[in-house]
C-alpha cells in the first residue's frame, strides 16, 4: 500500500507541473524583427536644399520680384510692423492694400530717394502707361520726378502710380511658380523598404498598431513665410509646408503605404506650388546661389521592423 | 543576419543538455562515476551497451526556455525576437549583462572496465561522443532588437564543438586511505563551428541610421558543406560529418582520501587539454570594419536659368548586404576543452547506509566559468541500490532539485538520473523555467571481480572465497618455483 502511494505521489508530482501548451516544436522561430508593437522608428530620408535661384516668377528671380515690391511699399508700414501681410494684399477687402499705396505715395511725397526710386522702376518696367503724358524728349523717370508736386500733372501721376502699385500688390502673394523637382532614384535596400512596409496593411485595410508616416521640418533663410501642400507625383502623399522666416517649423506627418513609398524610393518627384503669406520687409535675401530653405525629410515607423 | 538569429534562438530553445548530473557524484554503483574523479571505480567490473549506457545531457548558463519563448499578444508560443512579443515582455527575462547558456550531450559509444587481481585497482576504457554548444548573447543586442535602441554591442558568439574521446582509466590505492587515478584521452575532433560579433555599434535616429560591424565565423569540418559565392563570400554552411578535422589530448587526475572511516573527501580535475583543428579543414570568413551610415539622400534644388529648376541628388549606397562574410586564408587553431573541477566530501552513516554528500563543481572556460554547489543524501541501504535525492545551487542565481537512482544486481547496471523533476514542463516533458537542466541515463552489464574498496558492501563468504583463491595462486606459484628449482 505505502509503495503505491509513494509511487502515486511521485507521478501526481511530476503530471501536475506539466504545462500542455507549451510545445516546443510548434513554436514559430521564423518570425524576426527589430522592436515589437509599441516601437517607434525614425529614419532619414532625403536633405532637400532649395536655392535662390530654383524660386522665380516666370522668368524673374524672387529677389528681383521682392526688389520691385519693396519699391511699392512703404519704408515705413503704417502699422508700424516689421512685415506686410501679404494674404490681405491679395483679398477681397482691399483697405489695407489701399493703405500701403497711399502710405507709399504720402512717402513719395516727402521723400526724394523714395520718388527716384519708384521713378526708375515706372521708366524700367511699366514706361507705357505714361506714353500719352510724358512729353517728347523727356524721360520717364524725370517726368515723374519733375512734376509729382505740379499741380496738375501731379494728381495723374499719383493715380498712375497708384493704380500700377494696387495691381502688382495684388498679386505678390500668387507670383512664385510652382517648383516641380525629380529626386530620381534613391539606390536604398529592398530589405529595408521590406522592415519598413512590414505590416502595414493596405489604405482601405489599414494595420491597426502599425504604421508609416513621412514627416520633416523645413528651414527657411528667405525674408518670406510661405506656405505649401508638397504632393509626391504619383502618390496621393501630400505634405503640409509652412516656412517661417529664421525659424525651423516641423512638417506634420503624412501616412504612407507601400506603393507610395515604392515610387518615392525608385523616382520621387515633388510639385511644390508656394504661397507667400507675410514678408518682412527690411531683412536681406540670401544670394542668387545660396540656399533659400533647408527641408529634411524622414520617416517614422510605429510598429516591429522584421528581419 | 535573420538566418544566424534564428539559428541561434532555434537552437537554444532545442538544445537539450548532456554532461554529467551532479547527482551521481555519490552514488558508489554507476559505472561512469570515474567521469567526475578517475580515483573512483564501480563496485563491479562492467560492459556498456553501446549506444545507451551513458547518455548524458545537460545545460548551464542563465537562460532558460521560458526566457527566449513567450507567449504573445496573440496566445501562440514564439521566440522573443518576434515583434509580436513586446520588449517589456521578452527583456524581462534577460539578465543585464552576458547572457549564456552552455548546452552539453554526452553519449558513451563503448566502454568496459574491471577490477584488478587486488579487487582495489580498478581500470576501464571508454569512448564518448561530445557534442557541446555555447551561446553568449549581450544584453545591449537584445535591447537594440526590442527597443531599436542605439548600442555598443561587444562579445556576442556561438560555439559548436564535436568530438570523441577514446580515454584509459586507471584508479589504484597508495595506502589503506588514499586512491589516485588518471585518465589519459585521446581527442579526435568532428567538428568545430564558431560564430563572434567582435563587435556592433548601431543607432538608428532620426538624423542617421548607422552600424559598424566587425565579425568572423570559422568552421572546422571534413564532412561539412561550406557553400561561397564567387566573389567569396559566405553563402551557406550544411553540417556533415566526414573524418577528423583536429586531434587533441587532455588528462583528467583525481584523489579520493579517508579522512577519518566514515568521511572521505575527493578532488578532481578533468578535461585538461586541448584540440588542435586542422589548417586542411578549416574555412575561415571574417567582415572587414564594415560601416555603414545613411543620413538621407542630398538633393541640390536650384534654378536651370530658363525658368525652371534642376535636381542634382547625391549618391545613396544603403545596403544591408555591404555586411559580408568574405572568405580568408584558411588556418588552424588549437583550443583548450573546458577544463571542470570536482571537489566533494561525503559523511556515512548507519553502517554505510546513508551518505551526506556536498560537491563544489566548477566549469571552466567560456565568457564565464559556472560554479555550483550540490548537497545530496545518499540512501544505499544495499550495495545494489542507491537512490539519492539532491538540490544544487548554480552561479548564486538558479536552483535545482535532483534525483538519482542505480540499481546494479548481478545482470544489470541501470541508472537513471536528473534534475528536472520539480520545475515546470511543457509538452515532451521538456522543462522551461529552469536554467539548468541535467539528464543522464546509462544501462550497462556488470562483469568481472567485485570491489574490495568499501568493507560493508562486501560479503564474507567472498572475502573467504578470494582468500582461498590467492591462497591457492600462491601454493601454485611455490609449486612452479620448486619444480624449476629442482
Amino acid at each position: 500500500m505505502k509503495k503505491i502511494l509513494l509511487a502515486s505521489l511521485c507521478a501526481l508530482t511530476l503530471t501536475a507541473c506539466i504545462d500542455d501548451d507549451f510545445d516546443l516544436f510548434d513554436v514559430d522561430f521564423g518570425q524576426v524583427g527589430i522592436g515589437g508593437e509599441t516601437s517607434d522608428f525614425r529614419m532619414p530620408l532625403a536633405n532637400i536644399t532649395v536655392r535662390m535661384s530654383a524660386l522665380t516668377s516666370g522668368e524673374r528671380s524672387l529677389l528681383d520680384v521682392f526688389e520691385e515690391a519693396d519699391t511699392w511699399l512703404p519704408t515705413v508700414l503704417p502699422d508700424g510692423g516689421d512685415a506686410v501681410d501679404l494674404r490681405l494684399l491679395t483679398s477681397d477687402a482691399d483697405s489695407y492694400r489701399t493703405a500701403l499705396v497711399r502710405a507709399t505715395l504720402d512717402e513719395a511725397a516727402a521723400d526724394a530717394s523714395k520718388l527716384n526710386g519708384i521713378a526708375a522702376l515706372v521708366e524700367r518696367r511699366y514706361a507705357s502707361a505714361f506714353d500719352d503724358m510724358v512729353p517728347a524728349g523727356m524721360s520717364v523717370a524725370g517726368f515723374i520726378a519733375g512734376n509729382y508736386a505740379d499741380a496738375v500733372y501731379g494728381p495723374i501721376i499719383r493715380s498712375s502710380i497708384e493704380g500700377l502699385a494696387d495691381d502688382y500688390l495684388a498679386g505678390l502673394s500668387a507670383s512664385l511658380d510652382t517648383v516641380e523637382c525629380e529626386i530620381g532614384s534613391m539606390d536604398i535596400d529592398d530589405d529595408v523598404f521590406d522592415m519598413l512596409t512590414d505590416g502595414l496593411g493596405t489604405p482601405d485595410e489599414p494595420h491597426a498598431t502599425n504604421s508609416l508616416a513621412i514627416y520633416g521640418r523645413v528651414e527657411s533663410l528667405i525674408p518670406v513665410d510661405c506656405r505649401s501642400e508638397v504632393s509626391f507625383v504619383g502618390t496621393d502623399v501630400v505634405l503640409a509646408l509652412d516656412a517661417r522666416y529664421g525659424q525651423t517649423t516641423e512638417i506634420a506627418e503624412a501616412s504612407l503605404f507601400a506603393p507610395a513609398l515604392r515610387t518615392i524610393f525608385d523616382n520621387a518627384r515633388l510639385s511644390v506650388p508656394v504661397e507667400l503669406e507675410r514678408y518682412y520687409k527690411g531683412c536681406a535675401f540670401p544670394g542668387e546661389g545660396q540656399t533659400a530653405l533647408t527641408v529634411r525629410l524622414s520617416l517614422h515607423k510605429h510598429g516591429g521592423m522584421s528581419l | 543576419m535573420k538566418k544566424i538569429l534564428v539559428s541561434i534562438l532555434a537552437a537554444v530553445a532545442v538544445a537539450s543538455a548532456a554532461a554529467q548530473t551532479q547527482a551521481a557524484y555519490f552514488m558508489e554503483g554507476t559505472t561512469f562515476r570515474s567521469r567526475f574523479n578517475p580515483a573512483f571505480a564501480p563496485l563491479r567490473g562492467y560492459f556498456n551497451i553501446p549506444g545507451i549506457s551513458g547518455i548524458a545531457l545537460n545545460t548551464d548558463g542563465g537562460l532558460s526556455l521560458d526566457a527566449v519563448v513567450k507567449r504573445n499578444r496573440h496566445g501562440e508560443f514564439t521566440s522573443i525576437l518576434s515583434p509580436s512579443v513586446s520588449a517589456g515582455q521578452a527583456l524581462a527575462g534577460l539578465s543585464r549583462g552576458m547572457n549564456s547558456l552552455n548546452a552539453n550531450s554526452t553519449v558513451n559509444i563503448l566502454g568496459f572496465g574491471m577490477y584488478a587481481r587486488n579487487r582495489k585497482s580498478f581500470w576501464s576504457v571508454d569512448v564518448n561522443a561530445h557534442v557541446e554548444t555555447a551561446f553568449d548573447v549581450p544584453y545591449e543586442f537584445f535591447d537594440f532588437i526590442k527597443n531599436g535602441n542605439s548600442n555598443s554591442i561587444r562579445g556576442m558568439q556561438v560555439c559548436l564543438d564535436t568530438y570523441v574521446d577514446v580515454g584509459f582509466n586507471y584508479s589504484m590505492p597508495l595506502n589503506d586511505r588514499l586512491y589516485v587515478g588518471a585518465r589519459v584521452k585521446f581527442l579526435v575532433g568532428l567538428a568545430r563551428a564558431q560564430m563572434q560579433l567582435d563587435r556592433m555599434d548601431v543607432s538608428l535616429r532620426d538624423e542617421l541610421w548607422y552600424a559598424t560591424a566587425a565579425a568572423h565565423m570559422d568552421f572546422y569540418s571534413n564532412g561539412s558543406v561550406v557553400k561561397v559565392k564567387d566573389d567569396g563570400e559566405f553563402d551557406s554552411f550544411e553540417f556533415g560529418m566526414g573524418g577528423p578535422a583536429g586531434y587533441g589530448a587532455a588528462i583528467d587526475l583525481g584523489a579520493t582520501y579517508d579522512v577519518l572511516e566514515n568521511l572521505q573527501v575527493s578532488l578532481a580535475v578533468n578535461d585538461l587539454g586541448f584540440i588542435s583543428w586542422k589548417k586542411s579543414a578549416a574555412y575561415n570568413f571574417a567582415t572587414t570594419s564594415q560601416t555603414i551610415t545613411f543620413g538621407g539622400v542630398d538633393v541640390d534644388v536650384e534654378g536651370d536659368g530658363a525658368g525652371g529648376v534642376q535636381t542634382s541628388t547625391g549618391d545613396v549606397d544603403f545596403s544591408l548586404e555591404d555586411m559580408k562574410f568574405m572568405q580568408g586564408e584558411s588556418r588552424g587553431a588549437t583550443r583548450m576543452v573546458r577544463a571542470t573541477v570536482n571537489a566533494g566530501v561525503e559523511y556515512e552513516v548507519w553502517r554505510h547506509k546513508v551518505g551526506l554528500g556536498l560537491l563544489y563543481h566548477a566549469r571552466m572556460g567560456g565568457y564565464k566559468s559556472s560554479h555550483n554547489l550540490t548537497a545530496s543524501v545518499n540512501f544505499h541501504p544495499v550495495r545494489w541500490f542507491t537512490l539519492t535525492p539532491s538540490y544544487t545551487f548554480n552561479n548564486n542565481s538558479a536552483h535545482a532539485v535532483g534525483l538519482a537512482l542505480n540499481l546494479c544486481p548481478n545482470w544489470i547496471n541501470l541508472f537513471l538520473a536528473t534534475d528536472m523533476l520539480l520545475s515546470r514542463h511543457g509538452r515532451y516533458f521538456i522543462p522551461y523555467k529552469q536554467s539548468r537542466m541535467n539528464f543522464t541515463f546509462g544501462v550497462g552489464v556488470p562483469i568481472g571481480r567485485r570491489s574490495f574498496r568499501i568493507d560493508e558492501y562486501v560479503k564474507e563468504s567472498e572475502y573467504i572465497d578470494y582468500a582461498c583463491r590467492e591462497a591457492r595462486r600462491a601454493q601454485r606459484r611455490a609449486d612452479r618455483a620448486s619444480r624449476r628449482a629442482d
